[in-house]
C-alpha cells in the first residue's frame, strides 16, 4: 500500500462507513428503548465508559469519512494547486479542530 | 406501389429514411473561423443503412468533412464519436435508431484534431503506462503457457475491447482528470493482465495503480458501461481491481 492515498483512503472510506451505520442504528435503539424516556436516562447511558469510548469513535469515523470524501471532490474539481492546497489545510483544520473539541466534551462529560 | 416494402416487419421502427438531415461538428484548424456545425440533407436512405454509410456519401458532396474509419463493422474502433449525445461506432449504428436532426459531435473531452476526428495521443499513452503486455519471469517454455479453462474464462468480458474509446469519453472522472486517472479504457486493459494467470507482475501492477489517481478516481458513475459498443463492463473490471488490492492489503 503506497500511503494513504489510493485503496487506504478507500478503505478508510468504506470501514468508517460501516461503522456510521452500525452505531447509529444501535445507540438509536438502545436511546429509545431507555427507560425513563428522560435526559438523564440518555446522559447516563452515555456516560459509560465503554458507551463514551464508541460514541467518541463514531465522531472520528464521521470526521475521517468527511475527510476522504471532502479531499475526494477537491481532487475531483479543483485543479489549481495553491487553491487546492489551501482548501485542503482548511478542511484538514476545521476536521482537526472539530476532533479536539468533540474529544473535549467526551472527556469531559 | 412505390413504397411497398415486404421486409418492413424486420426493420426497427424510425424514420421511414429516405430523406434524412444530420447536423454535423466543423472545426478546421487552418481556417479562420472557430467551431460550428453544418447541416447536411441526404435523399434515398434506408432504415438498415449504417450512420457510417451516410457518412461516406456526404463526404462525397463535401470532401473536406474529416472522420475516422477503417473496418466498417464495429472491429478497429476508429470511428467512435458522439452521435446524438452518445458515444458509439458509426459502422454500427442503424439510421433507423436515429431522431433527426443527427446531431454528430467528436468524443467529449478529447482535444479535436479536425471535425470528427480528436486527438488519442493520451489515450493510447495510458494504455501504454498499463504495460499491456504478459509480463513472465520464466524463459519462454518449449510449449504454450498452459491455462485451465477456468483461467481463461476470467479473461472473457477483458480482451474483446478494441480501444474505441468511447467509455473513457464519457467518463466525467476522466474528463475533469484526463492526464492523471487513466479512465476505464486503460483499467479495463490493466485488469485483462491482472487477472492472466499467466502473468507474474500482478503484484507489481496494482502497486502502480495504488495512488489517488490512476483508478481512485473512478467513482461508480457506469457511464463507461452505458456507452461500450462491445458490451463490456469496465466498471466491473475496476471492482475486480480494487478486491485484488484490498486482498493483497490485508
Ligand atoms: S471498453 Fe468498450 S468503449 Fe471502452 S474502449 Fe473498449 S470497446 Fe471501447
Ligand atoms: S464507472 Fe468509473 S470509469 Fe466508468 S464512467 Fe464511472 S467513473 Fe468513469
Ligand atoms: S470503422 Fe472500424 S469500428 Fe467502425
Amino acid at each position: 500500500m503506497s500511503g494513504f492515498s489510493g485503496m487506504g483512503a478507500w478503505l478508510l472510506q468504506r470501514l468508517t462507513a460501516v461503522y456510521l451505520v452500525v452505531f447509529t442504528v444501535w445507540a438509536g435503539i438502545r436511546l429509545a428503548l431507555a427507560d425513563p424516556w428522560s435526559y438523564a436516562a440518555w446522559s447516563g447511558w452515555l456516560g459509560e465508559p465503554v458507551n463514551a469510548a464508541l460514541a467518541w469513535l463514531f465522531g472520528v469515523s464521521l470526521l475521517a469519512h468527511a475527510w476522504v470524501g471532502g479531499r475526494d471532490v477537491l481532487i475531483d474539481y479543483i485543479h489549481p494547486l495553491g487553491l487546492r492546497l489551501a482548501l485542503l489545510s482548511l478542511l484538514a483544520g476545521w476536521l482537526l479542530g472539530s476532533g479536539l473539541v468533540f474529544t473535549a466534551l467526551v472527556v469531559s462529560a | 406501389m412505390a413504397d411497398w416494402q415486404p421486409l418492413r416487419f424486420m426493420q426497427a421502427p424510425g424514420p421511414k429514411a429516405g430523406r434524412m438531415r444530420f447536423s454535423v461538428y466543423r472545426f478546421d484548424p487552418e481556417g479562420d473561423a472557430g467551431p460550428g456545425t453544418q447541416e447536411y440533407v441526404l435523399d434515398d436512405l434506408t432504415p438498415d443503412m449504417m450512420l457510417l454509410d451516410a457518412l461516406l456519401r456526404i463526404k462525397e458532396q463535401d470532401e473536406t468533412l474529416g472522420f475516422r474509419r477503417s473496418c466498417g463493422e464495429g472491429v478497429c474502433g476508429s470511428d467512435a464519436m458522439n452521435i446524438n449525445g452518445r458515444n458509439g461506432l458509426a459502422c454500427i449504428t442503424r439510421l433507423g435508431e436515429l431522431v433527426e436532426p443527427v446531431k454528430l459531435r467528436p468524443l467529449p473531452g478529447i482535444p479535436v484534431i479536425r471535425d470528427l476526428i480528436v486527438d488519442m495521443d493520451n489515450f493510447y499513452r495510458q494504455y501504454r503506462e498499463v504495460e499491456p503486455w504478459l509480463q513472465a519471469r520464466e524463459a519462454q517454455p518449449e510449449v504454450e503457457r498452459f491455462q485451465l479453462p477456468e483461467e481463461r474464462e476470467r479473461l472473457d468480458g477483458l480482451y474483446e475491447c478494441i480501444l474505441c474509446g468511447c467509455c473513457s469519453a464519457a467518463c466525467p472522472s476522466y474528463w475533469w482528470n484526463p492526464d492523471r486517472f487513466l479512465g476505464p479504457a486503460a483499467l479495463l486493459q490493466a485488469a485483462r493482465f491482472i487477472e492472466d494467470s499467466r502473468d507474474e507482475a500482478c503484484d507489481k501492477r496494482l502497486d502502480q495503480l495504488d495512488d489517488a489517481y490512476k483508478l481512485f478516481r473512478c467513482h461508480s458513475i457506469m457511464n463507461c458501461v452505458d456507452v461500450c459498443p462491445k458490451g463490456l463492463n469496465p466498471t466491473e473490471a475496476i471492482e475486480r481491481i480494487r478486491k485484488r488490492m484490498l486482498r493483497n492489503s490485508t
